[in-house]
């Protein structure tokens, strides 16, 4: 029998997994959306983000600011997504080469990035798992009963919702929001219109850029930056996004919660089938509702 | 037949033919001169199968699968298994008992994947491929774990080979998986150029126009996924063979990478294009295993054949140079 502070420990727990799974999920469905383009390594630019934190930035920032907490809070992520952003416009021209083409071309290159991405991390800060602990540390910890809970991972879900208020601020209320959109449904029509094509494209891959550093930064100090962990959210994050539906913004949010709910039910009860449970559940979604849960929406 | 199709140099049985005898006939030499370059040809010759049943799905039917180390983990597995549960380490029992644990898994899957193309059906497939792998990694007291299970050398329908020196063994396992490769070729052709071939190759070109012609792309796709996952499944059983150890690294999906990249190197648009590449993959990723950031070398590969060679190594074949001397009647 689950008792209340379990309870409450748990659902704490799904929705910090749930805000992960949303950053990671976001960008993959804006780049879907506007470029129809698969990014396999959207995953990677969320781990690039973990790692230069960890690798360098955290460091660098206890080095200025000592342990005083609010700038090791705020700084890191910012940082993390000011060079994903910077790395994603220098991947623009692959996502341009393979935007129109097949499918398999998209696939592959995306993969060939995603490989690429993988030994960078290896060559850079080299294979033993990468920790950025002192946020986390200093965050420090409260008790719901007898279980004992990290504050920081409070941090990340009111940084994911704020994320998720911003950026749906930014796409449903503002023109340039609502050019990203249109650009998605039409971009011949946008551009006739007088949209600068090239522009939105641009922006679409460095928002997604910076949904992915930000995500990345902020996640890393609760866990360590290990080799394969690109693979793994690229898994979970298509699960999302099967659920969610594709290229939706709302979807990544629904879909990142009930992927993090099923994920921490079957940890408790059967932790084997943890991968396989949610395949079966993406399955079922896609086989009675292939638009997704997030009522087949574009956006 | 009336018409005569002309077919590219390497777009015909006899030339895959000439080129697998042409290898088996090198091996001897090349494993005298280093037994090392030796092995390397064996894993060439055993990934034939996996890529033929690979190149079957993606270059006749247009389905790109990145989960395809869930056939070739299923037939390691399954071969690891009878050893283990059976002492079984008869090599006939090993494959076929892949063929039945890859058509069964196949079967089970398939009618669900296949009604997805693109990217839904690619990233399905390394779902479903990183579900097995998640369960061999942690099923460790059925599975071994990371440990894995050692096979102890095989024997041919009974006939054990544990008294023959390392040389001799090796010869043995290759051409016995060469005489295998030759027979899964000549299936193989003969599938892709039936009635189902053509009819699977006319799926991949133009979906909606074979709905109109009656054909069923449903039921094509799910065959060529079947037939598919028996390829790669045998390669899986023999591959732990000459590894002699099951680990969950081969149903791992760097091991799916491998096969759509061999596949890519080689060239998906002909027919002898797996062969070609299952042998130049192993040769290069025996070189750039040396250098442990390969999969940079890989990736940046993948990315240089699809924008500037898509074709794959065969693709030269067709350029105007050699295809105007080369081009040879076929069919008739």
């Amino acid at each position: 029998m689950i008792g209340l502070e379990e309870l409450v420990v748990r659902t704490y727990n799904v929705f910090f997994g749930a805000s992960v799974l949303f950053l990671v999920a976001v960008g993959l469905n804006i780049i879907y959306g506007v470029m129809k383009i698969v990014n396999l390594a959207h995953p990677s630019l969320f781990m690039f983000g973990s790692y230069t934190v960890a690798g360098l930035i955290m460091s660098a920032v206890v080095n200025v600011f000592g342990s005083s907490i609010a700038p090791l809070l705020l700084l890191p992520p910012i940082f993390a997504a000011i060079v994903v952003v910077i790395v994603s416009l220098a991947l623009y021209p692959f996502f341009q080469f393979s935007s129109g083409k097949g499918d398999e071309v998209q696939l592959l290159i995306t993969y060939g990035l995603l490989l690429i991405f993988e030994d960078i991390f290896r060559l850079v800060w080299g294979s033993a798992p990468l920790r950025a602990s002192q946020p986390f540390e200093l965050a420090g910890i409260f008790r719901i009963g007898q279980y004992i809970v990290p504050l920081y991972n409070a941090y990340v879900i009111a940084f994911a919702f704020g994320v998720a208020v911003l950026l749906w601020y930014f796409l449903f209320k503002t023109k340039l929001g609502m050019v990203i959109r249109a650009s998605s449904m039409d971009l011949e029509m946008a551009s006739a219109l007088g949209t600068d094509a090239k522009m939105v494209l641009l922006l679409t891959v460095a928002l997604a850029g910076f949904l992915a550093g930000l995500g990345g930064g902020l996640f890393i100090p609760s866990t360590s930056a290990m080799l394969g962990m690109s693979v793994e959210l690229l898994v979970l994050a298509f699960v999302v996004v099967v659920i969610g539906g594709l290229g939706s913004f709302f979807g990544s949010l629904i879909g990142a919660l009930i992927v993090s709910f099923l994920r921490t039910i079957t940890l408790i009860f059967i932790p084997e089938l943890e991968l396989a449970l949610l395949y079966i559940v993406a399955f079922a979604v896609l086989l009675l509702k292939p638009e997704g849960l997030g009522g087949g929406r574009k956006w | 037949m009336v018409e005569r199709i002309s077919r590219p140099l390497g777009d015909d049985l006899r030339s895959n033919i000439v080129l697998t005898l042409a290898l088996a006939l090198a091996y001897p030499l090349v494993y005298y001169l280093s037994p090392g370059l030796g092995l390397v040809m064996g894993y060439g010759m055993t990934w034939v199968s996996a890529l033929l049943g690979f190149n079957l799905l993606f270059g006749y039917g247009g389905l790109l699968s990145f989960g395809h180390a869930l056939f070739l983990g299923l037939g390691a597995y399954t071969a690891g298994f009878l050893y283990k549960y059976l002492g079984i380490n008869n090599i006939e029992l090993h494959i076929l008992g892949s063929v039945l644990s890859s058509l069964g898994i196949a079967a089970l899957i398939g009618p669900l994947v296949v009604r997805y193309t693109k990217i839904f059906f690619a990233i399905l497939m390394l779902a479903i491929a990183q579900v097995f792998w998640s369960l061999y990694y942690k099923f460790f007291w059925i599975t071994g774990g990371t440990d894995g299970i050692k096979l102890p050398r095989f024997t041919i329908m009974g006939i054990p080979l544990e008294g023959l020196d390392f040389a001799t063994y090796h010869h043995i396992y290759f051409y016995y998986v060469t005489a295998l490769t030759l027979l899964l070729t000549y299936f193989m052709w003969r599938l892709v150029n039936s009635p189902f071939g053509l009819a699977l190759r006319a799926t991949r070109d133009n979906e909606v126009r074979s709905r109109f012609i009656g054909i069923d792309v449903y039921k094509m796709r799910l065959y060529a996924f079947v037939i598919s996952a028996v390829y790669a499944g045998i390669t899986g059983a023999l591959a732990v063979n000459h590894q002699r150890l099951v680990t969950p690294d081969i149903a791992y999906w760097t091991t799916s990478g491998k096969v759509v990249f061999a596949t890519l190197i080689g060239g998906s648009k002909l027919f002898i294009g797996p062969v070609i590449g299952s042998f130049v993959f192993h040769l290069v990723e025996s070189f750039a295993m040396r250098f442990i950031y390969w999969q940079l070398i890989m990736g940046a590969l993948v990315i240089i054949i699809i924008m500037f060679v898509p074709g794959g190594i065969t693709q030269i074949l067709k350029t105007p140079f050699f295809g105007a001397r080369l081009t040879r009647r076929a069919g008739g």
